[in-house]
């Protein structure tokens, strides 16, 4: 079997652990590339938009809160990842920044992803609520191969 | 601290786009859509939209800036008209100083007492019921102090404020902040139907929703929506100064919030993190507040002619153009919040936060409704 | 959106700019500059009824 790459979304919780654990073993049986991926959720200010009484420091404060709680998730995110993958030669991580939801959907119908492997309740550690339609979005609109995990 | 970022004069020609969407909404909206609505017949009534919907250009609308937002766009404002509607704070808060002329300082004092006592009452009320609910539901700390002050304040603004103070995770804000704006998004729509259905009176449709809706900024719309005229003694007149005190009160709201989930955590860890009354109130105190104040200022003073008391003189021309563009400013900024109205976030919000936030918003709603109603003989008009 | 890849384990980058919810610098900036919109509004319309 030859998936070119394999894409796993990480997001150092118990959340992505399955899904990471697999797709290290398909790449290291198929001896492809692995890519591990974090998405820092770009939406937050929209979400908290629909509110316009607000004062110095409180919604500034609260963005880059959130910005610094999701930077400190994607070190995790990169640990968990770095751990499941010790020794193998073909594999990164990368960290994006946009909506989850669009992130992951371009990755499950980029040319380059072979195969995109993630668990069902990812990225809601640190996520917005709409973040628990991810499966049903990326099944509706995935073009490439994915496997996803309860 | 936004070095990177350029300055707002720099972004402003990015906004225009999304800035002539929201005005040209309006325009349609106040020019064709509300006249065509009055004159329409249907069901064989001459305005039936009017009569039975309580229909104008504020519920309208925010209806659009939803419509864009959710069906239009998709669920995302598309990038070329984000700028722009990061403008419409920015009028609610312009309109707000402006309508600053609709008092004395006389009035100010007369409202700003009863909302004191109101929602003075209420917070506590709530803030109580939030953290027994909050230990009976098996809630934590973080997200049960993030509720308490946004069920019992002003909703979202209260929630981000509050959220750094008590560490509260980002997925927990999310599901309060959810659960506030589901709520508020219904009680904007429901709430003028009954105060029209119950014949309430500006001062009482105004003294209800100040206190019992969650959410600044659908306070703002629903007191609009209910009456969209900006007088003295409008139902936006009244609601406005019940958001003026509760916006003030979140500093004192975020400290004692803090103290009380600090309290519960050992010396240590606290150390360094917990912020003293006096950072908080410099730190989050609102300056628009002070625009308002320096407006009813320059009003009480005469500064723009007769501001048309009841029983007094009629305003002078400079006020009613005032009020005039008032209306407008307000218009564009809530077709504004409307765009920023989404429906996937709120179909997601669930489980514990979501039952708490409902029991609690709907007692605060039936419960302040009832006390306006109860204490009505003694609400004073201006 | 921003994409940062790089390959190897040292891969973790900046991501994207900082969000934020207004044009202004602050939030404090915002109440400023509505301060001076109502300033700006409130004179064309007194200068307007004095002629």
């Amino acid at each position: 079997m030859d998936f070119c790459n394999i894409v796993v979304a990480v997001d150092g919780s118990e959340a992505s652990q399955d899904a990471l654990s697999h797709a290290v073993n398909l790449a290291r049986q198929s001896n492809t590339t692995l890519t591990g991926i974090f998405v820092i959720d770009s939406q937050w200010a929209d979400y908290i938009g629909n509110d316009w009484q607000s004062s110095k420091g409180a919604r500034q404060g609260f963005l880059d809160y959130m910005r610094k709680e999701q930077e400190g998730q994607a070190e995790a995110a990169r640990a968990q990842f770095e751990r499941a993958t010790q020794g193998m030669e073909h594999a990164s991580f990368s960290v994006h920044a946009g909506d989850p939801t669009k992130v992951l959907v371009e990755q499950a119908s980029s040319a380059t992803t072979g195969m995109l492997v993630t668990g069902r309740r990812v990225f809601q550690v640190s996520g917005r609520p709409s973040l628990k339609a991810l499966a049903v979005t990326l099944a509706k609109k995935a073009s490439r191969p994915f496997l996803l995990f309860p | 601290m936004n070095n990177e970022s350029p300055g707002f004069f720099r972004q402003l020609p990015s906004a225009l786009p999304g800035l002539a969407l929201i005005i040209v909404t309006l325009v349609v909206i106040r020019m064709w859509i509300e006249p065509w609505m009055a004159g329409a017949v249907i069901l064989g009534q001459k305005g039936w939209l009017i009569k039975v919907f309580h229909l104008n250009f504020i519920l309208l609308g925010i209806l659009c800036g939803m419509l864009y937002r959710n069906v239009i766009f998709g669920g995302t404002m598309p990038e070329i008209f984000s700028n722009g509607f990061k403008l419409s704070r920015l009028m609610i808060k312009t309109g707000i100083i402006m309508l600053g002329s609709l008092y004395t300082f006389s009035a100010i004092v007369q409202l700003g007492a009863m909302a004191i006592f109101l929602i003075g009452g209420f917070v506590i009320m709530t803030i109580v019921m939030v953290l027994w609910l909050g230990k009976l539901f098996g809630l934590d700390r973080s997200m049960t102090g993030v509720l308490a002050n946004a069920l019992s304040i002003c909703g979202v603004s209260a929630a981000v404020a509050t959220a750094p103070a008590v560490e509260a995770k980002g997925s927990q804000v999310a599901y309060a902040i959810a659960t506030i704006l589901g709520f508020g998004i219904l009680t904007m729509f429901i709430s003028p139907f009954i105060g029209h259905a119950l014949g309430l009176t500006d001062l009482q449709y105004g003294a209800w929703i100040g206190t019992g809706i969650l959410n600044s900024g659908q306070v703002l719309a629903s007191a609009l929506a209910f009456n969209p005229n900006v007088t003295p003694g409008s139902a936006v007149s009244i609601a406005e100064i019940w958001n003026i005190m509760r916006v003030i009160s979140i500093p004192f709201a975020v400290f004692a919030v803090t103290v009380w989930y600090w309290a519960g955590q050992s010396e240590a860890d606290s150390a360094g993190k917990k912020k003293g009354l006096g950072t908080l109130l410099v730190e989050k105190f609102p300056v628009f507040v002070i625009g308002f104040m320096v407006m009813v200022f320059f009003t009480s003073m005469g500064a723009f002619g007769d501001v048309g008391i009841k029983g007094g003189p009629p305003a002078s021309e400079t006020i009613k153009t005032l009020r005039d563009v008032m209306q407008w400013v307000f218009g564009f900024g809530l077709v504004g919040l409307g765009g920023y109205i989404d429906f996937k976030e709120l179909r997601q919000a669930g489980g514990a936060p979501l039952k708490l936030g409902l029991i609690v918003g709907a007692t605060k709603y039936i419960m302040a409704l009832v006390v306006v109603l109860l204490i009505k003989d003694y609400l004073v008009s201006i | 959106m921003a994409n940062e890849e790089k390959t190897g384990s040292e891969t973790i980058g900046a991501a994207g700019p900082k969000s934020k919810v207004t044009l202004f610098k602050d939030d404090r900036a915002e109440d400023v500059g509505a301060i001076i919109v109502t300033v700006i509004i409130v004179a064309i319309i007194v200068l307007m009824k004095m002629h």
